[in-house]
């Protein structure tokens, strides 16, 4: 595998945050100027295997994930059921992860995602500390996209 | 291109939703929307009903895209059916075996009215 420094995974991520939330959810991202602490609404977890292994934790407020699928849905939130909206979010992540990977590959790779799923605690991450954690701004509210890549090549 | 009926296959409701929406933007407000959740309820479903256009995912619980594509292509009635591929998981590889199964494109997600527009036409 080649190396990955952090600063190409920020940069990867970036342009894939911003290509996938606002096409998906016309959200404008932008890279946060700090690290601002916010109340996590829901958390996102998804695997990768190729072109790189990896994983992908996307923790998000609850402002952004109401904006994120009413915005989808084109319908209010007290219209959703539970199952709309966890399908919607991680139908979302299910893209990042795409979009990821071929931004990090800067071309258009053979990309293999594990199913997204929805985490109820940072606890069911072991090793959360290996992960790299980047803070981003969707429209004012922060949230954050942790990553962890692996050395050994799928 | 004339589509009455479009068949759209992804485990994800939502994703299902993005892909019509997209359709009718893109001009197919008229056509009807068929929807399955994996290949093995669109094969059933494509035994009763006939469509125009199959649209599939790629990642897929029971039955993935590209199988499902080679049962479709086993079946007199469905052969020659035109098939669109809309995943997060598309490469160059993949296109050009698919493409020997007539696969129409495939088209990365997040899907817009514009890509429809692209492949399909208006």
């Amino acid at each position: 595998m080649r190396e990955v420094t952090k600063e190409q995974a920020k940069a990867a991520l970036l342009r894939a945050t911003q290509n996938t939330l606002g096409e998906m959810a016309f959200i404008d991202v932008i890279e946060a100027e700090e690290q601002r602490d916010f109340e996590t609404g829901q958390l996102l977890f998804i695997e990768f295997y190729k072109p790189v292994r990896g994983r992908l934790l996307l923790a998000l407020p609850l402002e952004i994930k109401r904006e994120i699928v009413e915005n989808i849905h084109a319908a209010d939130w007290d219209e959703l059921s539970v199952n709309e909206i966890d399908d919607c979010l991680l139908e979302l992540l299910n893209v990042l992860g795409g979009n990821f990977l071929r931004e990090l590959e800067q071309k258009d790779v053979k990309v293999h995602l594990s199913f997204p799923t929805v985490l109820f605690s940072l606890e069911e991450i072991p090793d959360l500390d290996s992960f790299w954690k980047f803070s981003f701004d969707a429209e004012g509210n922060p949230f954050t996209t942790s990553l962890a890549l692996h050395e050994e090549e799928a | 291109m004339k589509l009455d009926k479009i068949m759209i296959v992804d485990d994800s409701a939502t994703s299902r939703m993005i892909i019509k929406r997209c359709f009718q933007m893109a001009g197919y407000q008229d056509s009807t929307f068929i929807e399955a959740e994996d290949g093995l309820k669109a094969l059933s479903n494509l035994n009763r009903n006939a469509v125009d256009l199959v649209v599939t995912d790629l990642n897929m619980p029971k039955m993935d895209g590209a199988t499902f594509i080679k049962k479709l292509r086993l079946i007199d009635k469905t052969k020659q059916l035109p098939v669109l591929i809309v995943s997060s998981m598309g490469n160059e590889r993949l296109e050009t075996e698919l493409e020997d199964k007539d696969v129409m494109g495939i088209l990365r997600k997040p899907l817009t009215p514009e890509k429809v527009t692209d492949v399909v036409g208006e």
